[in-house]
């Protein structure tokens, strides 16, 4: 982590506190043993909800009634929420459409048959898809902060239109009286409303859970973690991103047509951007990560909150502290309070039962231990070896430019890649190495120039494009899914490239697990499939990038500075690592690199640029004796240099 | 008796509006139980909060209530939202609804068969507000006239009351321009420019209590004070406002409001109300809140209900009413006040007056007593008006309910004669 | 071609626009500073400019509202609400710069719930309000109309304020700090710049241009515990039109989105509400990081 960010996280508050909540946290294996307890708190959950009008007061069965269909609100919510990552500010736009189209025909006699609350609730889901389509073009231009205020500006855009559209909606005075049919009547059947309800949340569940675990859904998790190496999975983010935004808002509708229903009536004051913040707040407090969270969070909402009204006339203020506290120091909410308790309650039954749970660690990986026995590249370099002059060229890129305002960083450059070649590009600092090597996997567009792969014209194209036609790539920055396991990040880009995640429903296909379980023991790290990304050393995450870089079926594998920042003997193995899979699998690879001796060691050609222009290209031997490559890195130490 | 009501008591407007008249409310019903309560049977009146302008949580109250099975009569909320759909609910659940603070749209019963039927309306609000104002600017000779009003339920209802019966008065009068901005909006020059440029000869607003001033002093930063404005400026105690800025108000301009403690006071039912009213809110007095007059006049009603039919029934409820001759002591009258067969309305009244300062009391900004234009429903509103209110069949009432009612309202009308400094009762037109 | 109102009602409705963009700037300029410096979106900056408000309501009793004593508790009222900003970003805001987007958006969202209730317990529920000092009384005739003194007052202030904020920003060495804060907060750790105290001194000029503009703006209306989410969901229009963290854009988006509101007026009454939510999509639509955005969205 850089400087700044220990220094902000020095100056925090929190280290007293964390200090003590890590003396809380029970070990792994006690919360993973835990999910088991916490299934069966869920399902209770479920169970108690299901049976309320059994045993609860009919007060009680009403919140419950509330609770589920704001808990489906926020549960849809957390589709975008916590599967890809995106925050949405105006979710209640979704509400309010389904809400309306249930109660609007209704209202209005003249509708005829469109007039029937029932049917008319069976469209909910399609006029939330089709809203969400449309307005996701709009939104979905926006990223991160500017998404959550743009889905800000959208939902009191539409508030705004059902507050004024008095003749269809009644505005802040709303419709009233819709009764949906005799044996849903709140009075005569409560406890059939009741059931409805129930039963049509819990369908929902059913199907948000059926897609949070497709393989669409890890592709996601996948976006949601790190949209960068995503696109290098092949994956179309922005597809992604429209599809779970209509995901979201078909089910976000379902809740609103429940809630009128329920309700009987619908007004403005309903769908403002409260109402989404207020969804927000349910995921939040109930735990985000955790797939009933939101339902958590609503009941807590739908209870505490009648509880501090009668207390307390500062209701908003003791809630806002719950929100705050929450959100500063138990980000995992209800249900990892739960969790936690449950780990704890596992390892102490284990403690008198006279077991220990210990964490493992992956400090040592296997691949690390194979490099003790690998040659020194030195010597290998010094060592003549056969250099391949390849193939057809295979990435071919001519008099590409690129400028940042006023700043040339690439000026006419070109290379040629030959099938089957390791190609080096190398330069001093300030080169243009990466913005060319961004150039070359599409993130950046040429000003002017061409790119060819494999013969054709591939100027301008989008990376995941690239991706599928066979060129994965490597960051300088370790890029990974960092909180996915290690063969979650293979699987997925595995998966992704040929649009497998794509399928909202069912598992990846067979055999593909164990593929990707194989590639990971080829790079060796076949003990860790388990662990997650961020917990692997720094050298196993340069070697799980890799994996990840191959596993999208490339051809062509595009490594920027693969030895950055890892020890010599880590860099030893990595080179071997690339070395041979380079060789199993006939690629091609293009790596920048800044360690000479890599360079020299495993190059069959080298490019060589300065000042954005290419220099010299050659082989080792015509590089080494270039007299204006070395004029070029005069007074440049080979080493401890920080990006191109 | 049991009878239940969920205010508004904690959130920005209601905490204003609220409290005030449930004290009231409750005071009364302890001044009721000590003389045999009604009919015999000790009252219980439970209010609960209803949870700051969440309409399902209003709604919520009120069906836990009605699932109880505890209560027996249902008070309206402060929340109009959560007012407009109740009547719909506990139409459906069997029970009678008396509209009860603040919010009653009801006047325009466009769904008398679903929820109307149970509905009783003993203080009609936005709708009286609207057509007293009306009247007074009919009678002030006013042709051009621009409305200013929230855009939201109570601002639209009032503004729509105004202006059909402004016409109906003034047929070649013109309403000049409606601006809807919003209810909490602050900067009204905007608006102001509109209504400026279409040059009326005075202005209706149906913004009240604390939320007229900002727009009076924005109209008097426009120099505009030659034109006059009617404003609802209901006097709280409770809306501080005004004590801050007298000196804002134009000197042209005008307060509606449903129920002057000035006038009310006077009624015999009025003067005991008041008492406990006042009693009640120690700090408020003399003022007594026009919301705690509805919420007295709904126990007045629920009362007289009670002791006529013997029951909680509102089906008996409905007969009574419509059989026409059903009145029941309130504070708007000096003689019993009748209660309309066909919209089961009371014959309430608001009153416009000229808005003056009285340095006696907690808001100085008050109504001058002697300006006072009162109007009940029997002056600004025809029967034949009345059986358009409704969309039931008005065959449903018998001519003979009809005269009865007529002999009520020219019972009650007489009783009113030389009242309230000589207001004119002119019988409308 | 001028539709459906007279040429002077255009200049009397663009004048009293003006007006409106001066309010939106006023509330929206320190929104934006704290956001191009600090990387997180304050939802508690309305509840900032409401703290503004009733300060000023509360001290106009004990030093007056005349002409001198006006400036008097503008000022103090600003600074009390920078202090309450200190204290609020030194406690609660610090922890979370490096947090998640959700954590950052519901830790200042908290703070509306928060102040909301104290506000409402302090000063009660029904709004409250200074008058207007004498020299800004009355009106200035303009094409036939009038348009409220203090109008072209929230004018002159906002006109200040921009180019004050210009000053420190360009001219001054914090000012380049902060600039550089901006651009790339982690180079300025290391050159050794304190930034902790950069960071709280930042949100403090913004908390103090939000109690600034609430104890200013308070004189024309009525200040209520709702004022919060309205300022602030406007001030988040203008600074995302604007593109976020850019002063000159929030300049631009405030007399774009005051202008759509007051001649919305004239064009579509129906729909005044909705047309600043329109001019935010269609603008965004358009250009996703905003009109002065510099960074891709």
């Amino acid at each position: 982590m850089t400087a700044i960010a220990q220094q902000l996280r020095s100056l925090s508050m929190l280290p007293a506190l964390s200090a003590g909540a890590r003396r809380l946290q029970a070990s792994r294996q006690a919360y993973t043993e835990a999910n088991r307890g916490l299934w069966i708190v869920g399902f209770g959950l479920i169970a108690l909800m299901g049976l309320m009008p059994f045993f609860a007061p009919s007060s009680h069965i009403l919140k419950g009634q509330q609770a589920l269909y704001f808990g489906l609100l926020a549960l849809s919510l957390n589709l975008l929420v916590n599967m890809i990552g995106l925050i949405s500010f105006g979710h209640a736009m979704f509400f309010g459409f389904g809400g309306y189209l249930v109660a609007v025909g209704f209202a209005k006699e003249a509708w005829g048959p469109f007039g029937d609350p029932l049917l008319m609730f069976a469209f909910t889901p399609l006029i939330g898809a089709v809203s969400a389509f449309v307005i996701g073009f709009v939104v979905l231009r926006g990223r991160e902060l500017y998404f959550g205020l743009l889905t800000l500006g959208m939902g009191q855009l539409i508030w705004a239109a059902a507050h004024g559209w008095q003749s269809l909606t009644g505005g802040t005075n709303g419709t009233t009286g819709v009764f949906a049919a005799d044996w849903l009547s709140p009075f005569e059947h409560a406890n059939n409303l009741y059931w409805f309800v129930f039963l049509c949340v819990l369908v929902c569940t059913a199907l948000i859970w059926v897609i949070m675990r497709s393989p669409f859904g890890d592709a996601c998790r996948a976006i949601r973690e790190n949209r960068r190496r995503a696109e290098f999975a092949g994956i179309w983010v922005k597809r992604y991103e429209m599809t779970a935004f209509v995901i979201a808002g078909t089910f976000g509708a379902v809740a609103g047509g429940l809630a009128v229903i329920s309700e009987t009536q619908i007004a403005s004051g309903q769908i403002d951007w409260q109402r989404s913040a207020f969804a927000l707040i349910m995921c939040l407090i109930g735990g985000y990560r955790y797939f009933l969270g939101p339902f958590a969070g609503a009941i807590f909402f739908i209870w505490v909150r009648d509880w501090l009204t009668k207390e307390t006339t500062l209701w908003d203020t003791v809630f806002g502290i719950i929100v705050l506290c929450v959100a500063l120091f138990f980000v995992a909410g209800l249900s990892g309070t739960i969790h936690w308790a449950l780990a704890w309650l596992v390892t102490g039954i284990k403690r008198l039962r006279g077991i220990r749970l210990v964490d493992e660690a992956p400090e040592l990986s296997a691949a690390e231990h194979e490099a003790v026995h690998l040659p020194s590249l030195a010597s290998e370099a010094a060592e003549p070896r056969e250099l391949r002059t390849g193939g057809e060229p295979v990435l071919v890129a001519r008099n590409l430019t690129k400028s940042f305002g006023g700043l040339v960083a690439v000026n006419g450059a070109s290379i040629e890649v030959r099938q089957g070649t390791m190609h080096a590009i190398i330069g001093p600092n300030g080169a243009g190495k990466t913005t060319f090597f961004n150039l070359l996997t599409g993130l950046y567009k040429p000003d002017s120039g061409t790119i060819h792969l494999e013969g054709a014209d591939v100027t301008g194209v989008a990376p995941w494009r690239l991706v599928k036609r066979g060129l994965g790539r490597s960051f300088q920055q370790t890029n990974l899914f960092w909180s996915l396991t290690a063969l979650d990040n293979v699987l997925i880009s595995e998966a992704a490239v040929d649009d497998q995640t794509l399928r909202i429903v069912g598992k990846h296909r067979p055999g593909l697990r164990e593929r990707s379980h194989q590639l990971l023991d080829r790079v060796g790290l076949g003990s860790f499939a388990g662990f997650s990304a961020s917990e692997l050393s720094h050298g196993d995450q340069r070697s799980l990038e890799i994996a990840s870089a191959i596993a999208v079926n490339s051809r062509i594998l595009l490594l920027d500075e693969p030895t950055a920042g890892i020890s010599p003997s880590e860099t030893r193995t990595a080179v071997e690592l690339i070395r041979r899979i380079a060789r199993e699998r006939d690629l091609t690879v293009v790596f920048v690199e800044h360690d000479m001796e890599v360079v020299f060691g495993i190059a069959d050609r080298i490019t060589v640029l300065a000042r954005g222009s290419v220099l010299a290209e050659g082989t080792p031997a015509e590089i080494r004796a270039n007299p204006e490559v070395q004029k070029a890195y005069l007074g440049e130490t080979t080493d401890e240099e920080a990006g191109a | 008796m049991n009878i239940f009501a969920a205010e508004d008591l904690a959130a920005v407007i209601g905490r204003a509006i609220a409290p005030d008249a449930v004290n009231a409310a409750k005071a009364y019903v302890d001044t009721l139980n000590q003389s045999g309560g009604m009919g015999g049977c000790n009252v219980v009146l439970d209010v609960v909060e209803e949870t700051f302008g969440d309409v399902p949580a209003c709604l919520r109250a009120y069906r836990d209530a009605i699932q109880s099975k505890k209560y027996d009569v249902f008070f309206g909320p402060t929340n109009s939202a959560c007012m407009f759909a109740l009547p719909e609910l506990t139409t459906a659940a069997g029970y009678p609804v008396l509209s009860g603070i603040a919010a009653d749209h009801q006047p325009y019963l466009e769904n008398f068969g679903k929820g109307g039927k149970y509905a009783f309306h003993p203080s009609v609000s936005t709708f009286m507000e609207g057509r007293a104002a009306a009247r007074f600017a009919a009678e002030n000779g006013w042709k051009k006239v621009g409305i200013v009003a929230p855009n939201y339920a109570y601002g639209q209802d009032a503004a729509k009351s105004f202006r059909e019966y402004f016409l109906k008065l003034v047929p070649d009068g013109e309403i000049v321009t409606e601006q809807f901005p919003e209810f909490d909006e602050d900067n009204f020059t905007p608006f102001i420019n509109q209504i400026a440029e279409s040059e009326p000869d005075g202005v209706f607003s149906a913004y009240f209590g604390p939320f007229i001033v900002p727009f009076w002093k924005q109209w008097k930063a426009a120099g505009l004070e030659q034109i006059p404005t009617i404003g609802g400026l209901i006097v709280l105690a409770t809306f501080e406002v005004a004590q801050t800025s007298p000196g804002d108000i134009p000197a042209n301009s005008y307060g509606y409001d449903r129920a002057p403690w000035q006038l009310l006071e006077q009624t015999p039912v009025g003067q005991i109300q008041t008492e406990a009213a006042r009693a009640a809110n120690p700090d408020s007095a003399p003022i007594v809140s026009s919301f705690a007059y509805q919420m007295l006049n709904a126990i007045s009603m629920t009362k007289a209900f009670v002791e006529q039919t013997g029951a909680a029934d509102p089906e008996a409820w409905k007969a009574l009413v419509e059989q026409g001759q059903f009145a029941f002591d309130g504070a708007y009258q000096f003689a019993p006040t009748p209660v309309n067969p066909l919209t089961h309305m009371g014959d309430n009244c608001a009153a416009v007056g000229l808005v003056g300062s009285d340095d006696t009391l907690p808001v100085p900004v008050t109504y001058d007593p002697s300006t006072f234009l009162m109007s009940c429903m029997d002056d600004v509103l025809t029967q034949e008006e009345a059986a358009q209110l409704v969309d039931r069949d008005a065959s449903e009432i018998t001519q003979e309910a009809l005269d009865a009612y007529q002999a009520n309202v020219d019972a009650a009308r007489t009783a009113r004669e030389g009242k309230w400094n000589g207001t004119p009762a002119t019988p409308p037109s | 071609m001028i539709v459906g109102a007279s040429a002077s009602q255009y200049v009397v409705q663009i004048v009293t626009g003006l007006g409106s963009a001066a309010v939106l700037f006023l509330i929206s300029s320190g929104l934006t500073l704290t956001f191009g410096a600090l990387r997180i979106v304050n939802f508690a900056h309305g509840s900032l400019y409401m703290l503004g408000a009733y300060l000023a309501v509360s001290l106009r009793e004990p030093i007056g509202f005349s002409n001198g004593t006006f400036w008097i508790v503008l000022i103090l009222a600003g600074l009390g609400v920078a202090l309450a900003g200190v204290v609020l970003e030194v406690f609660f805001f610090r922890p979370i710069y490096r947090r998640p987007l959700l954590t950052q958006l519901l830790v200042t969202f908290s703070f509306v719930l928060i102040l909301a209730g104290i506000v409402r317990s302090i000063w009660g529920a029904e709004g409250e309000s200074t008058s207007v000092p004498p020299f800004l009384g009355g009106g200035v005739k303009i094409a036939g109309g009038s348009i409220p003194t203090y109008q072209f007052f929230f004018m002159g202030l906002s006109v200040a304020v921009a180019v004050g904020l210009y000053l420190f920003l360009y001219r001054t060495g914090i000012g380049r700090m902060v600039r550089a804060a901006v651009s790339d907060p982690e180079l300025l750790g290391l050159s050794g710049v304190n930034v902790r105290i950069l960071f709280t001194g930042v949100f403090a000029v913004g908390a103090f241009l939000a109690g600034l503009a609430g104890a200013a703006v308070t004189m024309q209306g009525l200040s209520g515990p709702d004022i919060a989410v309205r300022a602030v969901i406007l001030a988040f229009v203008v600074i995302v039109i604007g593109g976020l963290g850019s002063l000159i854009g929030a300049f631009v988006a405030s007399i774009l989105v005051g202008l759509a509101q007051d001649l919305g007026i004239i064009w579509v009454p129906e729909a005044t509400l909705a047309i600043v939510f329109v001019v935010l999509v269609v603008v965004l639509a358009i250009r996703p990081q905003g009109l002065f955005g510099s960074r891709v969205a």
